[in-house]
């Protein structure tokens, strides 16, 4: 059974609806789904559908090959693959494949009443099966062709007004029923700009005009509404493409009916290259991978996993070691999916990746000679320790929180308390806390409950970070930062991809209602309270005070209290699994380039997790570690998932979310110039940045540079993770080649200088830079063609002269001394010309002379200079390679 | 122009000697800051237009000015030659008293053309050593840091951005090692010097570092034992590493450095002893005798071994006696009833932890009022408290009061720009509902607490006051000071405006500004004040054979009709804004209770208005003509404005009369609902043309004219107009009716104001008299017009009264434009 749908609020159906298996001791396995039917009233029906899984774990659509029967016809009727009620009893279901049968229990009641025709229950999802409810249709903020309806059917009672009550007679005629608009547009009898939606035999429209025939009353007394949805077959696993699955919709009611919804329902797949899904809810394999297919009735939106193998590859599982719970769960997954993980990855490459990652430096050639040397078998494992606990790990962590909380002074608005020495208190308090390894749900718990004046209580600042402080604001950053998740459909409408709704948002944001700003005892400090009696936040649609409430949770007591304790202690307790694996995403993307849910900030459920056991198992190790981060980033670093290389083999090519591989990712803004900085052993100045600030270290997202600028540092002005962007794009490459960071760097180093004053040979000097750079030796190869072109540069006068030449160009004081020695030179021929005394152009003749040596002497140092141009140049060359740029 | 108003004008005489323009000087900053008392020393005064300096004008006493020279060419500073620019620099000689009090002395410099800015010198105890950092010296790492005396005033400078200054002093073991920084205090001009303090061992380990401080906000203190002999380093840096150039006062040594004092005041002539807290050797006591004199508040300094602190602590000194909290007191129910004796009185406590509450209880008869303030922030407390007051157990009286901040009124303070932290101080003014007893209760609003987090309740009587205050001008945002002071040109005029605001209630009646201490041969005419019109036009007038001289004046509000009124407590106050950092906001308020008036060089011209003699009526416009005479040798341009008006009077831009020109017509107009009275009025003369501003780098010298009367009046006629049409290319006909409000004497001449477009009048202008009930006008709709109804028409009457033309727009009448008949639709 499926666990994509247990964190929905009704568990209680799962039991109920667990499909029949039949097991043949060996071979496939019929399962039959729904596992249970109920049928209530005259008009219900409940379609099966049937799945035989062989040992290989592939799923076969058998649902049109086999033979239904009912234990007693006499209570319900079988017709193709549905069953409809005749009479009350308790009978059951025989499915028969072949050799396979199972048996499904059948309740029916009800079977003599027709139920009359309900407005939300069975009116509204016929608007949102064909789209009326969209936003590029009636949904529309102020409707379409003149009628409205709520977007994603929010406010049923607005719609129910709107469809009876304007245009009356016109859009609904009681008189002449099939003369309403509501069934002459969408028929294509009118015309319609949203053009012909079904015909008039088709159910739906019967439905309508049935309920337009009973008067089209509204819903008296208790209507049931849908407590949860499911989808079944939960997993559907096709060898090769091509291959067809038909699903079903069930809703569970708050009457305790359960409904075949399929005809109602919306569906739609997150990967349409491996599979898509037709308004029917059949399912077709089309390409290799995995994919999500997804239904959406009511307010709910579930999905099942569809994995579509290769025909006749012959996978073999290599046996790769495991080396932690990590590798199991990647590896569990990669065997499903028949993908082969790569190789271990050599030494110099972990050395690399692992400092990038770890501490966002390069290994010096000290660190870099020591580990190659190093035959200790457990060397990585020490290598990661030693690196948890430097310095810069807390620089990589205080820079990536300051990412998320959106740490970035802002002067120009002082009432909103951003002011560049409150972001600097903020900011030394997160890396305070980092340097504590302060467990992340203390620390989160810290902020949210932050309180008082913005310059010197720190987590008060969690407050000051939006534009305006709204509740509304507030609560959307904190569930986006915090849980991963993207509530700001729901401001104004039920979340058309996702389970939260309109109650579910306003009921989260009323726990920052009382928060507010107060001016402080000067012009740049704010004060941040909370007004206890202030805990609710009013519902637009129909002006209800929403009380807090936790997101897919209970409502706190809160009565005269500050909120914000309840929360927080929600929401960082290790029993909310939202946080713990947000937390443990955040972290795993940190180091893969991508999280298992991608982005980390939008779990959804149309957005499901690439391995969701191992997103639950890491959230739940996070939280077992007690929420030490240190701990889950050393389990990661020590798997083989993480130490894979990054090259691919046919089984895996594909692959770029299931880990089978270390992806190819260019280095953030940040550590990508620290890099270049530590290479050249130079030093970067920031504004607000005492010296020796490295770029990782910057405190506000309003202090960059250019480069920073240019290769994606987040400016920090959302609390979206996409703000840090690691693209590669046409203005980076050429800020590299034609920009002065580099060109400016290479001329300020002694890097070469200091090689070259050591005297060491080419060879040396060639491997001395190919491993602070790329962090490997050079090959054989690479020696052979650069020394090639360094001695042919440097042994060659000509050359030597040329690049001299090239300096003397740029040179401003030797332009100077030649405009000078030409000058004086005019001033001999004319003194000489006018026939001046021998003395006076002795005198000029030796000044001439002099200028001469000097300029000799410039050109000298040029010519010495050569050689360490040309070096440079190959620094340069190496600045610019992709295997520089990129981690890997 | 009549020849009685060039009479007015002759009355005049300006000298050619002053015909060069001058204004306001402006007195940007005092270097050094400041000086240790007892001691004599050079200081200068930097601005601009400082030329001819007379007099150091000064707050308080202890500080006596010995010379002042005024600097020009070359001068030599610190041994180096340096050339001023003209009018920028002045040589004070200060003698700082033995006893002068340590602290902010606050100063103005007047010259021949004005009196300038405020600014504040700080006196202090220690010696003072200069930085002196050089780019070749620097003090920027420990081995080449430097050293200091204990108790030493340090006169550094933050050269730039990452500067760090490091000081060195040798203590011995079990002494304080104190330091505390004067930086954002100074004052000076713009922006803000926000320092960070930290105190490092022998061995640079930081044991002890400050950003900013309960009691003086950004200026950071900090304060340990040493725990061996030796040196010890004193590390001043930017906190956040931007700007530069600012300049400090390091206060370094072993004194003791209070955060806060317990009990934070005592009664007048009391003889109080303090707890003194914050000081890491514990806390101790020092006794100290209250001014006798009169309520507000005094300078404490700690002394302890005979080395004082460097700057002071405030107590409060209040007419009533203390009553001092006894834990526990966190409930109502845990406070013995009648532990307040009676009222009014000073409560005093310390919220010591989170989450503390002092509850008091106190009887109170019904009817009697109170004004119960919360002190904390005012002396500094990290506190900031929140009041509450209810009936004990029950609610007879309703609902319980609670105050968490106050507004500036409260406090007895005037409207000020940007934030005043007294702000947070919370003002409850309480009436008693009913007799009984009530629970005040004191705590943090945030919750917060500490050994120092003292408050001090006054529970006052509530009394009627009015102040006085010069308004800010709207223009203000980089010269806070702008035309606070009041510079008359011998033999001329000079006007501002006065407002006046209420502690409390607002006073019902009519009140008179009377200035104290003017200079010799100055008057000042203000009209009367009200609640209902709070801000009046104030001119101040020197005879033309006044001397130069300056004096620091009192404005108080009286009730106009004196006697048998209780007495008004009024005075004036005016809050200096220091610091400005942008977005109008300004770091530091300090308030002046006196104003500076100067009576100035003569001015090069005279302005002299032509005092209208008839109404500006409702709806209605007005020309005020007025003539400016220069002095020989002047021939600048010069603008007149009206810069206070009444109610619903609107005027023209300010009008530039040209060098070739003397005289100039200023419109004002009455909107319809505009206050039908008389009013005092001036018209304000500034040299210069362009319309001048505060920000626009230029020296200004302001004149008034005379006072005069402006007489807002209801219309002379109320118009109706009858609907009309008209056909396009026709004439017709429009009838007003006439309802005549006030009778005028003669012809007046009528036209209609506003017709649309295309629409002309057959005979422009017709004539009226007081008679008519009704009066047409001939339309004549041309092709131009465009057909629809038009809205708006309005009767334009102009009548002419005592010689002077008064204008009135009256009626609001509709025409409609219909196409000429038989013409197609949609061809208009």
């Amino acid at each position: 059974m499926t666990k994509n749908i247990c964190c929905l609020p009704f568990v209680l159906s799962i039991t109920t609806l667990l499909p029949f298996a039949a097991r043949a001791d060996s071979g496939p396995t019929l399962r039959v789904f729904p596992g249970e039917i109920s049928l209530r009233g005259q008009g219900d029906r409940q379609a099966i559908v049937v799945q035989l899984e062989d040992e290989q774990g592939t799923t076969r659509d058998v649902t049109a090959e086999i033979k239904l029967r009912a234990a007693d016809p006499k209570l319900i009727d079988v017709a193709g693959q549905v069953v409809r009620p005749k009479a009350d009893g308790q009978t059951r279901l025989v499915v028969q494949h072949g050799k396979l049968k199972a048996e499904v229990p059948v309740s029916v009641a009800s079977a003599g009443e027709s139920r009359p025709v309900s407005f939300r229950l069975d009116v509204m999802p016929v608007f949102m099966k064909y789209g009326c409810y969209n936003g590029s249709c009636h949904g529309a903020a102020r409707g379409k062709d003149g009628f409205m309806l709520s977007l994603f059917g929010y406010d049923p009672a607005g719609d129910y007004f709107r469809l009876t009550r304007q245009l009356v007679g016109r859009r609904i005629d009681l008189a002449v029923p099939e003369k309403s608009l509501m069934l002459e547009k969408p028929t294509g009898l009118v015309q319609h700009t949203g053009g012909k939606l079904f015909d008039s035999d088709s159910d739906d429209y019967k439905t309508l005009l049935r309920w337009i025939e009973a008067g089209a009353p509204d819903d008296t007394g208790e209507t049931p509404v849908p407590l949860g949805i499911e989808l079944v077959p939960p997993k559907v696993v096709f060898a090769g493409g091509g291959t067809t699955q038909q699903t079903v919709v069930l809703a569970k009611y708050s009457d305790g009916s359960v409904r075949d919804v399929s005809r109602l329902a919306l569906f739609l797949s997150n990967n349409e290259a491996v599979a898509s899904i037709g308004k029917d809810g059949v399912v077709t394999g089309n390409g290799r991978g995995g994919a999500f297919v997804f239904t959406r009735f009511n307010k709910f939106t579930v999905g099942s996993e569809v994995i579509i193998l290769p025909t006749g590859d012959n996978f073999r599982w290599p046996g790769t070691p495991e080396t932690n719970y990590v590798d199991t769960l990647v590896f569990d997954k990669l065997r499903k999916l028949h993908m082969a993980p790569s190789e271990l990855c050599s030494d110099e490459m972990f050395l690399r990746r692992v400092y990038l990652d770890l501490i966002g430096l390069p290994p010096s050639r000290e660190e870099f000679d020591q580990f190659v040397a190093d035959t200790d078998s457990q060397k990585r494992a020490k290598l990661i320790d030693t690196l948890l606990d430097r310095d810069e790990f807390v620089d990589i962590w205080s820079m990536k929180w300051g990412e998320m909380l959106r740490i970035r002074a802002a002067n120009n608005q002082p009432q909103y308390g951003r002011d560049a020495k409150a972001m600097w208190q903020y900011a030394a308090w997160v890396h305070d806390q980092m340097v504590q390894n302060r467990p992340l749900n203390e620390f989160v718990a810290d902020l949210l409950t932050g309180t008082g004046s913005n310059l010197n209580s720190p987590t008060a600042n969690l407050y000051t970070s939006t534009e305006r402080l709204t509740p509304q604001k507030t609560a959307e950053d904190i569930a986006q930062v915090f849980l991963g998740t993207r509530i700001q459909c729901s401001q104004c409408h039920n979340h058309p991809f996702d389970r939260w709704t309109m109650d579910d948002y306003y009921g989260f944001a009323s726990f920052f209602a009382g928060v507010n700003l107060k001016r402080g005892v000067e012009g740049r400090e704010v004060i941040v309270f909370n007004n206890n009696a202030a805990n609710t936040v009013e519902h637009p649609v129909d002006g209800r005070r929403m009380k807090p409430k936790v997101l897919g949770g209970d409502a706190p007591d809160v009565e005269g209290k500050d909120p914000r304790q309840s929360l927080a202690q929600w929401l960082t307790s290790p029993d909310n699994a939202a946080f713990s694996q947000t937390m443990a995403n955040v972290i795993w993307s940190h180091f893969f380039g991508r999280g298992i849910v991608e982005p980390v900030d939008d779990v959804r459920i149309s957005n499901p997790p690439s391995n969701k056991e191992l997103l639950e198992e890491l959230g739940r190790k996070l939280a077992g570690y007690g929420f030490d981060k240190k701990k889950l980033i050393r389990d990661i670093c020590n798997s083989r998932t993480y130490q894979l290389s990054v090259a691919s083999n046919p089984t895996n090519e594909l692959d770029e979310a299931y880990f089978s591989h270390s992806y190819v990712r260019r280095l953030r803004a940040e550590v990508l110039l620290d890099t270049i900085t530590r290479i050249t052993g130079t030093e970067d100045r920031f504004p607000q940045s005492p010296p020796g600030t490295r770029a990782v270290q910057l405190y506000s997202g309003s202090v960059s540079n250019y480069f920073l600028t240019t290769f994606g540092r987040a400016p920090r002005e959302s609390a979206c993770s996409c703000e840090v962007n690691r693209e590669a794009n046409l203005s980076q490459a050429l800020h590299l080649v034609n920009g002065d960071t580099i060109t400016q760097k290479i001329a300020q180093s002694r890097l070469i200088a200091t090689l070259l004053g050591q005297k060491k040979s080419t060879a040396e000097i060639l491997e001395e830079l190919y491993v602070r750079t790329l962090c490997r030796k050079p090959t054989a190869a690479e020696v052979e063609k650069l020394s090639e072109i360094i001695s042919e540069d440097i042994n060659n006068p000509d050359r030597v002269t040329e690049l001299a030449s090239l300096q003397a160009q740029t040179d401003q004081n030797y332009r100077r001394a030649e405009e000078q020695l030409k000058r004086l030179k005019a001033d001999y021929e004319k003194l000489r010309d006018d026939g001046q005394e021998a003395a006076a152009l002795t005198n000029l003749d030796n000044q001439i002379r002099n200028q001469e040596r000097q300029l000799a002497s410039i050109r000298q140092r040029f010519e010495g200079n050569a050689t360490l141009l040309v070096y440079g140049d190959i620094l340069w060359g190496l600045f610019n390679s992709t295997e520089f740029a990129f981690n890997h | 122009m009549s020849r009685h108003f060039f009479l007015a004008a002759s009355m005049f005489v300006l000298t050619a000697c002053g015909a060069a323009e001058a204004g306001s000087p402006r007195l940007a900053r005092i270097l050094p800051p400041g000086g240790q008392r007892g001691t004599t020393l050079d200081v200068q005064f930097t601005g601009r237009y400082l030329d001819k300096p007379e007099e150091v004008m000064l707050y308080g006493p202890g500080i006596t000015v010995e010379s002042i020279e005024f600097l020009e060419g070359e001068i030599e500073i610190n041994g180096r030659k340096e050339r001023v620019d003209p009018g920028t620099r002045v040589r004070v000689r200060l003698k700082l008293a033995d006893d002068c009090p340590l602290g902010a002395h606050g100063m103005r410099l007047r010259t021949a053309s004005g009196v300038s800015d405020y600014q504040r010198f700080f006196v202090g105890p220690f010696p003072i050593v200069e930085e002196d950092e050089q780019p070749q010296k620097r003090n920027n790492q420990r081995d080449a840091a430097k050293p200091v005396e204990a108790n030493t005033t340090v006169l550094g400078r933050m050269n730039d951005p990452v500067d760090v200054d490091l000081y060195r002093v040798e203590v011995s073991r079990g002494q304080r090692v104190s330091a505390e920084i004067e930086a954002a205090r100074l004052g000076i001009e713009r922006g803000l010097p926000d320092l960070h303090l930290a105190i490092l061992d022998a061995d640079g380990k930081q044991l002890v570092a400050a950003d900013d401080s309960a009691m003086f906000v950004q200026d950071p203190i900090a304060s340990l034992v040493a725990d061996r002999d030796g040196p010890y380093f004193i590390a001043v840096r930017h906190s956040i590493y931007n700007a530069a150039n600012e300049i400090y006062r390091l206060h370094v040594g072993t004194f003791s450095r209070p955060t806060a004092l317990f009990p934070a005041g005592g009664q007048v002539g009391q003889e109080l002893s303090v707890r003194v807290l914050g000081d890491p050797r514990g806390e101790w006591t020092q006794t100290v005798k209250l001014p006798s004199d009169q309520p507000g508040d005094f300078a404490f300094v700690a002394v302890d071994g005979g080395v004082s602190a460097p700057t002071p602590n405030k107590l409060r000194v209040s007419s009533f006696a203390n009553a001092l909290e006894t834990e526990p007191n966190d409930t109502p129910e845990a406070v013995a009833s009648g532990t307040i004796a009676e009222l009014p009185v000073a409560l005093n406590g310390i919220i010591e932890k989170p989450g503390d509450v002092d509850c008091f209880r106190f009887q109170a008869k019904k009817d009697d009022r109170f004004k119960v303030h919360a002190l904390a922030n005012a002396f500094g407390s990290p506190l900031d408290p929140t009041i509450t007051i209810r009936p004990l157990g029950g609610k007879p009286g309703g609902a319980p009061l609670r105050a968490t901040d106050s507004r500036l009124n409260q406090l007895g303070l005037p409207p000020a720009g940007g934030l005043n932290r007294d702000m947070l101080d919370p003002v409850i003014e309480f009436t008693v509902p009913a007799d009984g007893e009530y629970v005040l209760s004191v705590e943090d609003d945030r919750g917060r607490g500490g050994a120092d987090f003292v408050y001090r309740v006054e529970f006052q009587p509530e009394t009627d006051a009015v102040f006085t205050y010069v308004p800010l001008e709207p223009e203000n945002q980089f010269t806070p000071q702008a035309r606070q002071t009041i510079n008359i040109p011998a033999g001329n005029r000079y006007n501002t405006s006065i407002s006046i605001f209420n502690t409390n209630r607002a006073f019902n009646g009519e009140l008179e500004l009377v200035a104290i201490g003017l200079p010799d041969g100055v008057t000042m005419r203000a009209p009367r004040v009200t609640s209902a019109m709070p801000r009046v036009p104030v001119v101040f007038e020197a005879a033309a054979d006044t001397k130069l001289q300056g004096r620091l004046v009192e404005i108080v509000a009286r009730p106009a009709d004196g006697g048998d009124k209780p007495p008004l407590a009024s005075g004036f106050r005016q809050i200096v804004a220091m610091n400005a950092y942008g977005n109008n906001d300004y770091y530091l308020h300090t308030v002046v209770d006196k104003l500076a008036v100067a009576v100035t060089d003569p001015a090069p011209f005279t302005i002299e208005v032509n005092e209208p003699k008839s109404a500006l009526v409702q709806n209605g416009e007005m020309a005020i003509k007025f003539a400016v005479r220069r002095a020989e040798g002047y021939d600048g341009p010069v603008t007149v404005s009206m810069e206070w008006r009444p109610n619903g009077v609107t005027s023209s831009t300010p009008i530039t009369i040209r060098p070739d020109q003397t005289e100039g017509e200023y419109l004002i107009g009455a909107a319809r609902n505009a206050t039908a009275s008389s009013y005092e009025v001036t018209l304000t003369c500034v040299s210069g043309g362009d319309r001048p501003g505060y920000n626009d780098n230029a020296n200004r010298t302001y004149v008034a004219t005379q006072p005069f009367k402006l007489t807002i009046a209801e219309p002379h006629i109320d118009a109706r107009f009858a609907r009309t049409s008209i056909e396009r290319g026709k004439t017709s006909n429009v009838v007003v009716r006439l309802n005549h409000l006030k009778p005028f004497d003669g012809k007046a001449k009528a036209t209609l104001a506003r017709l649309p477009r295309g629409v002309q009048l057959v005979e422009p202008v017709r004539e009226i008299t007081s008679d008519d009930k009704e009066v047409s006008f001939t339309l004549r709709a041309t092709e131009d017009s465009l057909v629809g109804n038009y809205q708006g028409i309005t009767l334009d009457l102009t009548v002419v009264e005592d010689g002077q033309s008064v204008r009135q727009l009256s009626g609001y009448g509709l025409l409609r434009i219909d196409a000429e008949r038989g013409a197609r639709a949609g061809t208009n």
